[in-house]
Formats: structure tokens, sequence, C-alpha cells
């Protein structure tokens, strides 16, 4: 496994993502994104995804967060390899297992700030109504939104709805978190803080962390950093 | 229910085009129901002028009188008198009558008119036809005094008066010509226009007096006591006097209800189209919505929502711009029949000319909660379905697509 | 006598004789014996009048024998040319060329008025002696008229009761009206024109008018009229109808 490690703080546990000889190409096969990636991840990692646009950076996560199937390899999520599961069964290990973080925040516009943060919750069985909102409303204090609840996203500057995409995809506390490109519509100072409380939350939940970015102050905060060129893990 | 807040939310924020998509369904759906509304008054009232002023509810006929194209003194009922007696007894009926119809000549200076003549029993007509109550002007029939009434429409395109002597040319049934001077007592109105433009009414007495026939009828007419057509009825009159022909007002007007239901089917075809141009551009506001909330989609997705969800969000907004344009229509069609039910839709634009329905003057829409419910339901299942193949198309994309490219 | 077929009426042939008949009865029986006639051929003009003043003009062509063959065909208007009309004895075909279609005219439809008129199918068609129905009875006699009132009891006889005014010496009928049960009125027929055939006089001109319906009437005007003419044998079959 060719990948620079800055070091990962716990380092000694058990792997929850591996990917292995992992291809994907689009276009019928013209433009090919992955050659053949191989990395592990362990539990409890703050990974960075690094490299050039067209790296393969946001294909690799999509293929991690089950979005996508690679066109030849495996890849092992939180010990499901994802090649065995339908359609049904991916959109369920993410609604459980997966939370997503974007770019262009993707936050439903017409929902509120809490009520964006309660979806993930709406569609998991063992959630009431008050429990959904206890656990939002929690997890936005911890964001430090507190007070911003019932605010729309059109009203909220670009690092608050940041942060509620932040507080939307831990508030069901997943095992996997994959942000991609999540700082590249912040301005610096807002990007860093968002990949402070990104690392902030790691620290109290167990989570695996992958951000995929160009951006060196997040490849700065990374433990561990993986570069891409090309579709491969540059050595 | 986060499909339907979803849904609810997203017609709320895109609040114009909502109203747009759902004005023009809107607009098709109280066209819907005012038709229905006023085909549902036409055929009410057209019923009512056929069962009071015509046809009853079943009718008795001697065999053969049917098979004949025009009322036929060679097939009458010879002893009516008795035979009604016999039905007047029978349980299951509120009254009956014998009339005796001739068709003749209507003769009145140098004009000469086909007019249907029916001898009617003053004592017992009106158990059973409102007709001798449609006096206009002038007085009924109450007796056997050989006098006529004569229709409006009949009375103003001959300029007849209360009190004008007409001759009545007509064939005893024999064949022997039988004409007779008779003194018009009063004009009928009663918006049955083949009553009031061509049927003068005589005593019954009279009409026997000039068919030569001193007991008999073309039929005996009966109201039942319950209004529907029973057939249980129908198989009683048939058993007990089996010498006559019953026929129910729904076969005698058999015309008239295919007639109702062409024109039904007519005008539906035309709203029809009305309706699907506003279901098209539904269609078309849900692809559109799909379209600018593809990377929403895609980010649903990806937070675990199955594409069944998905789905159900946009058919629910479909839905709920059916149910919005429904109950707007509803409101606004059931307040138009309302009014339009009170003032009635005049028809003295169209003058004499026959509509084909048995009404004239005027036509009074009425609110049938039936045809009501049904439009609306129709909307519903049109928006529904105007929403489904966009929803399809919508839970079906690609999410890496939808993410990356913001195309489905 | 054969009052209604009107086309016979005026084919019908009258000798001038002596006024030596003395009942009513051998009034109406030389008249019916005079009307008879072997055969003929005619072209008429019937003029069709309506209340208010419009007439339509139909002339035609006839073939008559006895009163138990005729063929009659439309000359004009062209609307109507080559209709054509075939009796015989009681029965009535009309040919109509341009459906191609032949029709028996029977039952209620005998009743109807031919182009409108005041005469009717069944008029066309009686032939039968006016004695077997009617009572005659002397009304009235002049010196040079006879009146007869002819009842019938049958009430299968369009007109029970018939008033008929005969010249004597011409034993034409000069007026006949016809009524109904009642005994009202209904319509009258009268000659207006005869003219010498030979040794004998025949109405040329007669008018059917209704007595109901004012200014309503019907004429027929002889224009051509041939007498003891030999028909080929198939002139009154339906071949020659439909040919």
């Amino acid at each position: 496994m060719l990948y620079e490690l800055n070091m990962a703080a716990n380092n000694n546990s058990k792997t929850i993502i591996k990917t292995s000889k992992v291809w994907k190409s689009y276009d019928n096969g013209r433009v090919t994104a992955l050659r053949g990636i191989d990395i592990d991840i362990p539990l409890g990692s703050f990974t960075a995804l690094a490299g050039p646009s067209g790296s393969g950076k946001t294909t690799l996560l999509n293929l991690i967060g089950a979005l996508d199937v690679p066109d030849k390899g495996t890849v092992i999520v939180a010990g499901q390899n994802l090649e065995h599961l339908n359609d049904r069964e991916r959109t369920q290990l993410r609604r459980e297992k997966i939370g997503f973080i974007f770019q262009q925040f993707n936050l439903v516009p017409v929902l509120t700030a809490c009520e964006n943060v309660e979806l993930p919750l709406e569609i998991l069985p063992d959630y009431t109504r008050a429990s959904r909102r206890e656990a939002a409303m929690s997890i936005l204090k911890r964001v430090g939104l507190k007070g911003m609840e019932h605010r729309l996203p059109n009203e909220l500057s670009g690092g608050q709805q940041q942060r509620i995409a932040v507080a939307r995809a831990l508030v069901k506390k997943p095992v996997v978190m994959l942000a991609d490109e999540p700082t590249a519509n912040l301005d610096g100072e807002t990007g860093g803080a968002i990949v402070d409380l990104m690392k902030e939350m790691r620290d109290t939940l167990d989570t695996v962390f992958i951000l995929s970015t160009h951006d060196p102050r997040v490849m700065d905060r990374a433990e561990t950093l993986i570069r891409l060129v090309d579709g491969q893990v540059e050595s | 229910m986060i499909a339907l807040r979803l849904a609810y939310r997203n017609l709320r924020r895109n609040r114009r085009r909502t109203v747009l998509t759902a004005s023009a369904l809107t607009v098709g759906l109280i066209v819907l129901i005012t038709m229905m509304g006023m085909l549902d008054g036409i055929d009410s009232q057209s019923i009512d002028n056929l069962i009071y002023y015509d046809l009853a509810h079943v009718k008795g006929f001697a065999d053969g009188y049917l098979d004949e194209d025009f009322p036929d003194l060679e097939h009458t009922i010879p002893h009516a008198d008795s035979l009604l007696n016999i039905v007047r007894n029978l349980s299951g009926i509120s009254a009956a009558t014998e009339r005796l119809e001739i068709i003749g000549m209507l003769i009145q200076g140098s004009e000469e008119v086909f007019v249907r003549i029916i001898g009617v029993d003053p004592a017992q007509d009106t158990d059973v036809f409102r007709t001798l109550e449609a006096v206009r002007s002038g007085l009924t029939i109450s007796t056997d005094e050989p006098v006529a009434l004569i229709g409006d429409r009949l009375a103003s395109d001959l300029s007849l008066n209360v009190g004008d002597v007409i001759t009545l040319l007509v064939r005893s049934a024999p064949g022997a010509f039988n004409p007779k001077m008779l003194p018009i007592a009063g004009i009928i109105s009663t918006g049955h226009p083949a009553v009031d433009r061509m049927t003068v009414y005589v005593p019954l007495a009279v009409a026997r007096d000039m068919t030569l026939l001193p007991e008999g009828a073309t039929e005996i007419a009966i109201m039942a006591s319950k209004l529907t057509y029973s057939k249980r009825l129908m198989d009683k009159l048939t058993q007990i006097l089996p010498q006559l022909e019953w026929r129910s007002w729904q076969t005698l007007a058999d015309d008239f209800i295919q007639l109702a239901r062409m024109k039904r089917t007519g005008n539906g075809i035309i709203i029809g189209i009305i309706i699907l141009v506003a279901a098209i551009g539904l269609g078309n506001t849900m692809i559109m919505s799909i379209h600018e909330r593809t990377r929403e989609i895609g980010a649903l997705r990806a937070l675990g929502f199955n594409s069944g969800l998905i789905w159900r969000i946009f058919v629910l907004e479909g839905f709920l711009i059916g149910l919005f344009a429904g109950i707007i229509a509803v409101v606004i069609g059931v307040a138009i029949l309302v009014y339009l039910g009170h003032t009635g839709i005049s028809l003295a634009g169209y003058g004499d000319m026959d509509i084909g329905y048995p009404v004239r003057d005027a036509i009074y829409p009425i609110v049938n909660v039936a045809s009501v419910a049904m439009s609306f339901v129709f909307g519903l299942v049109i928006s529904v379905l105007a929403s489904w193949g966009a929803a399809r198309h919508a839970a079906r994309g690609q999410i890496v697509r939808a993410l990356r490219e913001g195309m489905l | 006598m054969k009052i209604i077929p009107i086309i016979l009426i005026l084919l019908t042939i009258s000798i001038i004789l002596p006024c030596q008949a003395q009942t009513a009865a051998e009034w109406i029986e030389k008249l019916d014996k005079q009307m008879f006639y072997q055969s003929a051929e005619y072209t008429a003009l019937m003029t069709v009048h309506s209340p208010g003043g419009t007439d339509r003009y139909f002339r035609m062509q006839g073939k008559v024998v006895g009163d138990q063959f005729a063929l009659m065909e439309y000359l004009d208007p062209p609307r109507q040319r080559g209709t054509r009309y075939l009796k015989r004895d009681d029965n009535l075909w009309i040919y109509f060329p341009r459906q191609d279609r032949t029709m028996q005219i029977q039952g209620h439809m005998l009743r109807k008025g031919v182009q409108g008129g005041d005469m009717s199918f069944e008029d066309m068609t009686e032939s039968s002696s006016l004695l077997e129905k009617y009572e005659a009875l002397l009304i009235g006699e002049t010196d040079t008229t006879v009146t007869i009132m002819l009842e019938s009891h049958d009430m299968t006889v369009s007109y029970p009761f018939r008033e008929i005014l005969i010249d004597k010496r011409t034993v034409i009928p000069i007026r006949i009206v016809n009524s109904g049960v009642g005994r009202m009125p209904i319509k009258e027929i009268i000659t207006l024109a005869t003219k010498r055939f030979g040794d004998r006089i025949y109405p040329v001109s007669t008018e059917i008018r209704s007595l109901l319906v004012k200014d309503k009437w019907t004429r027929f005007d002889i224009e051509e009229m041939k007498f003891g003419v030999n028909f080929p044998e198939d002139t009154f079959t339906k071949k020659m109808l439909e040919r």
C-alpha cells in the first residue's frame, strides 16, 4: 500500500474501510477515474483524499459511500462487501452507517435548520418526533448553531449552512463520514473552522472521517493523507 | 410523513408556479363541474318533463300499437275503463289514468298543422300528469265539455287566443273523417317543447267521439308509488294484464337517454382535452421542479431516502396541486351552479330551435354531489397521473450524476 | 261513379242523355256507368295552391284502362320528373327514378295528400261503385240540375256524407261536397270547364277545394286527351313502372 502517513491517532484499531484493486471508468470506458485503488482506513481516522481535479477523489468517495459501484475490485465498508449489496441494501447502508457532507451543502431549502438536521432520522426507525427534535437540537448546539434552528438555509451564511450539513450528517451517528470538498465553497477561515469542527466531532463520536480536498489547510489538519493522481494512489 | 411535508413545503415555496399550474387545472375542473351540473340539470328537467307531461312512469299499450311509427287507431285498448280499474287497485301504483292520442290536423283560417290530439280524463289525469295544471291563461279541462287546451308555442305560432275556435280534423278509427270545432279553453305552458309546440288536449269523451271509440284509449299511464322504475312492477303488470304491452319511461325515452349519453360523451371529450392540456402543464411543472432540485434529490438519496420515497414526494406534489385545484374548482363550480340554478340559463337565444332535449326557455343547472365528487376525484387522478412519469424519472436517476452534474 | 280518383274523373266519359232519370239511385247509377271508359291517355297540369298564394305546378302524363289500371308519370317539375305511379286494382306503387326504388303505398300512407294537395293516394285507388257503400237520396231538383245526398253507415269510407249536384243534361257532377261523420263539410270538388270530345262532353278542369282550410285548393287541367287507346299488354306492370 502506497500512501503517505501523517500518523493516525488510533492506528492500531481495526480497518473500517478497505478497497482492493478498485477500478472505475465513465463514459463507456473513455474516462478512467480509478485505476486499481487499494486503501485501508482504520476506525477513528481522519483522512484526507488529496489530489488535483479529476484525480478520482470524488469517485472514490462515491464508491465508499455506496452511491456507485466499481467496475472491478472490492469495497468493504463496516464489514460489508458492497459488491454483494443490491440497491435497496446499499440505500439502507447509507441510511444507517454513512454520513455525507457536500461541497454545495445540498441542504433542503424548504426545511429549517432543525428540520434539515432531523431529516436522516425521519427515515430511521425508533425515532419519535420528540427524540428526533432532541437529537437535532443537541447536535445543532454542538456545531454552534443554537438559536438558529428555525432559520431556513438561505437565511444563513455559507459557513453556517455547512455546519448544518455537518450536523445533518452526524445526527444519526454514522460509522463513516464522507465529505466531498467540504471547504471549497467557504472562505479560508470558515473552512478551517469547519474542519476543526469535524475533527472535534470525530473525537467525541466513534466515526471515521474521509475528506476529499485540495485545500492545504484541510490537508494540514488531516491525520492521514492519501494523494491521488490520475486515479492512482501516489507513491 | 416527511414526503408529504416536503411536497407541501415545495409547493409553498414556489407559490406562483404552484398557483399558475393549479389554475389551469382549476379552470378545467370548473368547466367540468359546470358542464356536469348543466347536464345534470337538463337531464333532471328533461326527465321531469318527460315523466310528468308525457310518459308517466309506466305505460300500457294495445298489442301492436308500438310497432307503428305514429299513434295508430288500429291498435287501441277497447275497454280501457275496466282495465284501468284493475290497474288502479294494484299495490305499488299511486295513480293511473287513460289517454287517447290521435294524430290530426289543427286548422285555423288558412293555417293547418299536424298536432297530437290527446284525450284526457279530467277526473284522473291530474293524479298522473301535470299537464292540466300547466294552464297559463284561460281555464283547464275539468269536465267533458267540448273544449281544447293548446300549447303556448302552438298558440303563438298560429296567433290563437283563449276563446278562439279551432277545427281539429281527424280520421275516426274506422277511417271516416271526423272534424270537430272546439273553443280554446286555455293555453298551457309545460316546458316540454313537444307538448307546447304540437299538442292539443281535449276531454277524453270528445276524443272518443272523434275516433268513434266509445270506451277506447291508446294508453294506460301509471305513476308508481316509488319514484324509481321497478322491474317488479313491470312484471306484475305484465302478469295481471298480459293483453297490454307495458313500457317504462326509460324504454319510451330511449331516444332521449341515448342523446343525453351522447352529449355527455361529446362534452366530456372537449373538457377532457382542456384538462389534458392542464395535466400536461402540471406534468411540465413537475419536470421543471425536478430539474431544479436534482442535487437535492441526489443528496436525499445519499442520506438514505429510497427511490420509492423520492417518487412519493413528487407524486404527492402533483396530488396536492390536484387537491388544491379541486377544492377551489369545487367551491367556484358549485357557486356558479347555485347561481345559475337560481337564475337559469336562458335558451331564448336558440329561439324555437330544437336543442334535442325535452326542455325549453331555460336550463337550471343543479349540484349533483356525485357529479361534483366525480369531477374532484377526476382532477386528483389526472394530477397524480400527470406527475407520475416525472416522479418516476426523479426516483430512478443516478445519484452520482445528480450530485455531480445536477442531472438525472 | 268514380268521383275520386280525380284523374279518373277527369278522364271520365259522360254522355249527354235526356233527363229521364227518376230516383237518386238511378242518377248515381247513371253517373257510375257514364264515368266508365275503356281506355284513355292524357296530359294534365296539376296546380297545388297553398294558403298565402304559393302555387306549385306538376305536369303529368297518364294512361288509364277502366277503373283497374292506371300508370302516371310526372313530366315536370324537374325534381319530380320520371316519378311514376302504378295502380292495379286497389294497389298503388310509386317508383322514384333517382333512388331507383319502388315503394308500395299502403296503410296510413294512403291517406296522405299527393304532393301536399287535397287529393289523397286513397282517392286515387278507390274503385268500387258508390252505391255499394252509400245510400242515395234526392234532396233537390231544378230544371237543369239534380242534387243527390249520399249517406254511408259504413264508417270506413273517408266521407260518410257526399252531396252531389249533377247537370241533368250532361250528367256531369257540377259540384260535390264531401263531409265528415258529423256532416261537417270538408272538401268540395267543382267542375270548372268541360270539353266536347267527339260526341261526348268531359270535364277538363276540376278543382278540389278545402272547406276547412281557407284558400287551399288543387286544380287539374287536362291539356290533351285521347280515348280508346290500345295499350300494349305489359303497360300496367311493375316492369314498366321501373323501366
